[in-house]
């Protein structure tokens, strides 16, 4: 079941390479055994207070990244 | 994946493309992602290296990365992995002797109080024996057992702190409960049950309940016309957590 990959518009390459610098500590790039640490500035909506990903220790856990476009 | 696996797993949802908060918010309601169960964010925790969207990591019960890919393509890989990761969840590791893993069983159902004690009494009979490893064993389990009391006592003080008194109060009843005999943690339920008798977490309470009746209409049926019934909440219930609330739920469903 192969679905549609959207790519990402070479020419915004240079602003999220920028981007990704600036932002390293937060989006690491992960490999499998990895353990995964974050905690969120706000708390994710629909949470009811999640603060990091600690606070979803215990089962496990689908993060999906999207877009609303 | 959600709807097939329940509260077994946790879904969060990142978004990546620069969406604002309310752009994000008004998405997931017409989406009737309101009110379910998966969580969503514009902040990035990590990322795959993947170069298109969407794509997904699967973290195990420990935080562990076990997969990671294109979500469309590998729908039949990720429900399997999510298979083996929920069975494993429900297991304690296999160099747990019997009476570690007892505390263990203890925390993972949530019995926080029972899992610290338990884990206290390994500890002590562990050391007598010189065996060093049950004592390193049943230290990771009380250590983590406070760790996940504290992080729903965290999550309690949130819900009072954004608005959700009536949803904090329905968490705090079975956490005190599970943290009774522990008196740091007991201490801390404490605090939050005082705070809802008082005049303002009465307040919030009665507010926040009738908010979630609003909320209730507009989850369900988010094209509907909410938005007068939440101003007139807001002004109704002026100055509390949950009017706060009610105002941007109310900007969103303009």
């Amino acid at each position: 079941m192969l679905g549609a990959v959207i790519p990402m518009k070479h020419t915004l390459l240079p602003l999220v390479l920028f981007g990704a610098l600036l932002t390293t500590s937060a989006s690491a790039q992960i490999e499998v055994g990895q353990e995964m640490s974050f905690t969120f500035q706000n708390s994710p909506v629909n949470s009811y207070g999640v603060q990091s990903l600690d606070d979803l220790r215990g089962r496990p856990v689908f993060v999906e990244f999207w877009g609303t476009r | 994946m959600q709807e097939e696996f329940g509260d077994e797993i946790a879904v969060l949802f990142v978004e990546v493309q620069g969406a604002d908060r309310a752009k994000m918010q008004k998405f997931a309601l017409e989406k009737k992602w309101f009110g379910g169960d998966s969580m969503w964010t514009r902040e990035r925790p990590f990322s795959t290296g993947m170069n298109g969207i969407p794509n997904f990591a699967l973290l195990d019960a420990q935080g562990k990365v076990a997969l990671s890919g294109y979500s469309n393509s590998m729908h039949s890989q990720i429900k399997d992995t999510l298979s083996e990761l929920v069975k494993n969840s429900e297991k304690a590791p296999s160099h747990y002797s019997s009476s570690v893993t007892k505390a263990w069983k203890e925390s993972s159902r949530g019995n926080y109080a029972k899992a610290i004690t338990l884990a206290e009494k390994v500890m002590q009979k562990a050391a007598e024996k010189d065996n060093a490893d049950d004592v390193e064993s049943a230290k990771e389990v009380l250590n983590l057992a406070l760790e996940k009391a504290d992080s729903k006592i965290s999550q309690v003080r949130w819900l009072l702190d954004h608005g959700y008194a009536e949803k904090g109060k329905q968490l705090l009843a079975p956490l005190t409960k599970a943290c009774k005999g522990v008196a740091d943690l007991s201490a801390s339920c404490l605090e939050l049950a005082d705070w809802l008798k008082s005049s303002s977490g009465k307040e919030e309470l009665s507010a926040s309940r009738g908010l979630q009746r609003l909320e209730g209409k507009l989850f369900e049926d988010p094209k509907g016309s909410h938005r007068k019934g939440l101003l007139a909440f807001v002004e109704k219930n002026v100055g509390t957590l949950a009017a706060s609330r009610a105002s941007a739920l109310a900007k969103i469903c303009q």
